[in-house]
């Protein structure tokens, strides 16, 4: 007879632990690839910061699995949709875009990435242009950086549209006389020199980037519109994700540039300083560029 | 140690091969060392030199790489692109500056984020075509232009300038390295060489002990075997290792040895029939060694009793301790010998010789003493029977004619420093002739034993009796005062006879005559002493015996006479100078020969003397026996 108890036990502890970690809750970092072309680029940008998650939430009972990582925002968007991540770091118009068009995704810390909690966008053109304002670069060629970059891409576009300016459907299309043309110069630097010499009527990015060109360079170009600020980047959780592990997630990210190990994770993933919860004020500024968003659909 | 014989050769053969090996290792190393740095500069020259042909090579080839990596974004304008392909290039070739310029020579960007030199006009080498890159060497490096184009399309032109710095830090390094590759083989060189050092020095010692140890065991073996052999143990053999020298020396040693117990037991056997005994004494350390004839003659056995002198005094008497001390301890310089008398345990007495002699260094300083125990006592006591033999009669014990003729010579020596007188006493026994014949000699023997005996009962002790031979006894009386002194010692003697003398149940009555004669007075010499007592003797038979008498000047003459006369005789004997007269004897009542009576004459000097006149010369001389044998000769003719 004990025998039998001391099986039976044991298959009732079995059950219990397969059941236990059956319901361990689980979360999925996603990050999309700023560039599509080295598939390890995000890897080795967030592998720290993927393994100090891992560390710390195991301890809080919550399992992490393997880095979402994908090539563009509609990839991510269906992954999202999908539910087969629970959180997403991205910049502002990318967050908002998967938000719109998922509806699944929240955004909840702001990352102060390459030490700037936000910025704004500035369009520039050579000193001595004609251009005054944007409206003046209808029928010009305006140059952003990359089709990935929020504050030389998304918003400026963005900024244009929502003033009723019309963009080419296609890079260096010139059968719309009436549209503005934009090229990709591949980096903020190549933007300004293309500016300057010419081909580009304008170039817009983020303010920052305005004060890092070149001074011979910058002294041959003039500021002809600064955007409302900009959110620098955003972690945005999966309405789904049960609250509590969002808020294990949470707490150990607002904590996480504390320790040494967190800080170092922080800098290699594009150089966090560290994570602070919305504001009002971002939640306004969020609700801006919705609206932004919304206005030019 | 280092007098060693082994550890001299072994020292000077591990030293000999020592300095060859060291020669050889010094010559040896010297070439590698030599050799190895001439290496480590001409390795640094062949390393500057390939690298910088190759640098000029490797900088032509990324030439046309870099012109093909470099058109996508300068066609595109792409400077960011550009300036993260200079610092590719910088991460590559470490260039002093990177210049990308337009296809009209303006700079695009010099590959930082300032560009400060924007738009600057750069000057290019004449005959720069693409894909045909340019090499400028400078007196701090190179520099390479080439055109940034696709096929024949110029998109622009790059200048990188480089520095020697690279290479020189190459070359440094590469010097550092093979400084610490240098300095790590003069390190294992000096380690090997101490190490070589080392094992040559072990090698050369083992060697040269083996080497020395191969001589000098033997030589060691045997010094140890002449020890041995010196000790007494010739029974020691040595190991004949080999044929060769040392083995061949070996066995004449042994055979020596062998030679050597022969001859000493030859000698031993000898010392035991001859009585002798060996003994060395060694002043250093103090120690005594004895052969076994010591022992031997010591009554005792080898190992019975410690060997030391001391032990050796307790067998001699008070008397001789001294001697031997001064012998067996050395105290002489020169050989010595000594007769002493030991006693043995048993009690017996033994007269031995000792003798001894020191035992001289090569620097002449004595170190110790050696000799010899000679048991005498048999040799003694043959002397003494062969002295008994030529100075005493065997028959009466007396002193015998050569004594006598000393004791007389020593007697008148004594009186010639005394200025004393010595007296002679001839004495002839009477009648002792016709005893002899009558009752032969061993009667007679037997009468003069008797006779001896009687005569020095009365003698005192400084008187000598000594037996002439036959029956004439004589006696020296020294310090003779008158001749009252002598009539009683010629009464006494003649008084000690007049008893008769009972021999084999006879008695026998037989007297003496004394002939006395003094020194100074009646003669000078021994002979003349001796003569007139003689005579003197003589003069006494004709007194009738019995009787003594001084020697006279008549009885000189007489004597004088007596010898002419002798002398005369001699002559006549020899010359047949006597006559037989015969005279026929008549039976007076038959009338008839019954007997011829033989008168014998002696012709002299022209006329016929009777025999009277010497008969008694002839039988005292002997010579009657010889004239008898003539007269019976002619007679019976």
């Amino acid at each position: 007879m004990s025998a039998i108890r001391a099986l039976s036990f044991a298959i009732m502890c079995l059950l219990w632990a397969t059941a236990t970690w059956a319901v361990q809750p689980h979360f999925r970092l996603g990050i999309v690839n700023e560039r599509p072309e080295k598939p390890d680029h995000a890897l080795s940008q967030y592998e720290s910061m993927h393994a100090y998650l891992q560390r710390r939430l195991s301890r809080k009972r919550v399992s992490v699995g393997d880095l979402v990582v994908t090539q563009n925002i509609s990839d991510m968007t269906n992954r999202v949709l999908a539910h087969r991540v629970d959180a997403v770091i991205e910049g502002l118009m990318p967050t908002l875009t998967i938000e719109r068009d998922s509806q699944l995704l929240a955004p909840a810390l702001l990352p102060w990435r390459k030490g700037q909690r936000q910025y704004h966008s500035v369009f520039f053109v050579r000193k001595g242009s004609a251009i005054r304002e944007l409206r003046d670069l209808n029928g010009r060629t305006i140059a952003f950086e990359t089709p990935r970059s929020t504050s030389a891409y998304y918003i400026p576009s963005v900024t244009l549209q929502s003033l009723g300016l019309r963009l080419a459907t296609k890079p260096h299309q010139n059968d719309d006389a009436g549209a503005i043309r934009y090229a990709f110069a591949g980096s903020e630097l190549n933007q300004g020199y293309w500016v300057k010499e010419g081909r580009a009527d304008a170039g817009a990015f983020n303010d920052g980037d305005w004060l890092r060109l070149p001074d011979h360079l910058r002294q041959q170009l003039r500021i002809i519109h600064t955007t409302k600020p900009v959110l620098r980047w955003l972690l945005s959780f999966h309405v789904k994700l049960d609250p509590e592990t969002r808020g294990k997630v949470t707490e150990i990210l607002l904590h996480m540039h504390e320790d040494m190990e967190g800080r170092a994770a922080l800098q290699e993933a594009s150089r966090i300083a560290k994570f602070e919860a919305l504001t009002a004020s971002d939640e306004s500024t969020l609700g801006h560029w919705r609206n932004v968003l919304r206005g030019i659909e | 140690m280092f007098r060693r014989l082994s550890t001299k050769y072994a020292l000077s053969v591990a030293f000999l091969l020592s300095i060859v090996m060291l020669t050889v290792l010094v010559l040896a190393g010297r070439v590698v060392y030599q050799r190895t740095s001439d290496l480590r500069v001409e390795l640094a020259d062949s390393f500057s030199s390939a690298q910088a042909v190759n640098d000029v090579e490797a900088l032509r080839a990324s030439g046309v790489y870099l012109s093909n990596r470099l058109f996508n974004p300068l066609y595109r304008a792409d400077i960011s692109s550009l300036n993260e392909e200079i610092a590719q290039i910088h991460q590559w070739l470490a260039p002093r500056s990177i210049l990308i310029l337009d296809s009209e020579g303006r700079l695009v960007t010099d590959g930082s984020h300032e560009n400060p030199r924007y738009r600057e006009q750069i000057s290019l080498p004449a005959g720069l075509q693409p894909s045909e890159p340019i090499v400028q060497n400078r007196s701090d490096g190179a520099t390479l232009f080439f055109v940034i184009g696709f096929g024949g399309t110029t998109q622009g032109f790059a200048r990188v300038e480089l520095s020697n710095a690279r290479r020189l830090e190459a070359l440094r390094k590469l010097q550092a390295e093979v400084d610490t590759s240098w300095n790590g083989f003069e390190s294992a060189f000096i380690d090997t060489a101490l190490a070589s050092l080392g094992v040559i020095a072990l090698v050369s010692v083992v060697l040269g002990w083996r080497l020395s140890r191969s001589l000098s065991r033997p030589l060691s073996a045997m010094g140890q075997a002449a020890q041995e052999f010196a000790a007494g143990k010739l029974d020691h053999q040595l190991p004949e290792w080999s044929d060769d020298e040392l083995g061949e020396l070996a066995r004449s040693l042994n055979d020596m040895a062998r030679d050597l117990d022969k001859t000493s037991r030859l000698l031993t056997r000898t010392q035991e029939i001859a009585g002798l005994g060996s003994w060395e004494w060694r002043r250093q350390s103090a120690t005594l060694t004895l052969s076994r004839g010591v022992y031997r003659i010591l009554g005792s056995e080898p190992g019975a009793f410690e060997p030391t002198v001391n032990k050796l005094a307790e067998f001699t008497g008070a008397s001789d301790r001294e001697h031997l001390f001064s012998i067996m301890e050395g105290r002489y310089e020169c050989p010595k010998s000594r007769e002493i008398q030991i006693m043995r345990p048993d009690g017996t007495r033994r007269c031995v010789l000792l003798q001894g002699e020191p035992v001289l260094d090569t620097s002449e300083r004595v170190t110790g003493y050696l000799g010899i125990i000679q048991d005498i006592t048999e040799q003694r006591r043959s002397e003494r029977q062969l002295e008994t033999l030529a100075n005493y009669d065997s028959l009466t014990r007396l002193p015998n004619r050569n004594l006598f003729y000393d004791r007389l010579r020593h007697a008148i020596q004594q009186a010639e420093r005394r200025k004393s007188v010595v007296a002679l006493l001839f004495l002839d026994l009477d009648g002792f002739k016709a005893i002899n014949d009558a009752l032969g000699h061993d009667i007679g023997d037997q009468l003069l034993q008797l006779v001896a005996e009687r005569l020095d009962s009365v003698l005192r002790d400084c008187d000598t009796l000594a037996r002439m031979g036959g029956d004439e006894f004589t006696v020296i009386v020294e310090n003779v005062r008158d001749k009252s002194d002598l009539r009683e010692v010629a009464r006494k003697l003649i008084d000690s006879l007049s008893c008769g003398f009972d021999i084999q149940g006879r008695e026998l009555i037989i007297s003496t005559s004394i002939g006395i004669a003094m020194y100074p007075q009646d003669a000078q010499s021994i002979d003349n002493l001796i003569k007139i007592a003689d005579a003197a003797m003589y003069a006494a038979k004709d007194d009738g015996k019995g009787t003594f008498r001084y020697f006279t000047a008549e009885l000189d003459r007489n004597a004088r006479a007596r010898l002419s006369m002798e002398q005369e005789l001699r002559r006549a004997i020899d010359c047949q100078d006597f006559e037989l007269q015969f005279q026929p004897q008549i039976g007076t009542r038959t009338g008839r020969l019954v007997a011829v009576e033989v008168l014998l004459r002696w012709r002299r000097d022209g006329r016929l003397e009777a025999p009277a006149t010497f008969m008694s010369v002839l039988e005292d001389t002997g010579l009657v026996t010889r004239l008898t044998r003539w007269v019976l000769q002619e007679t019976c003719r």
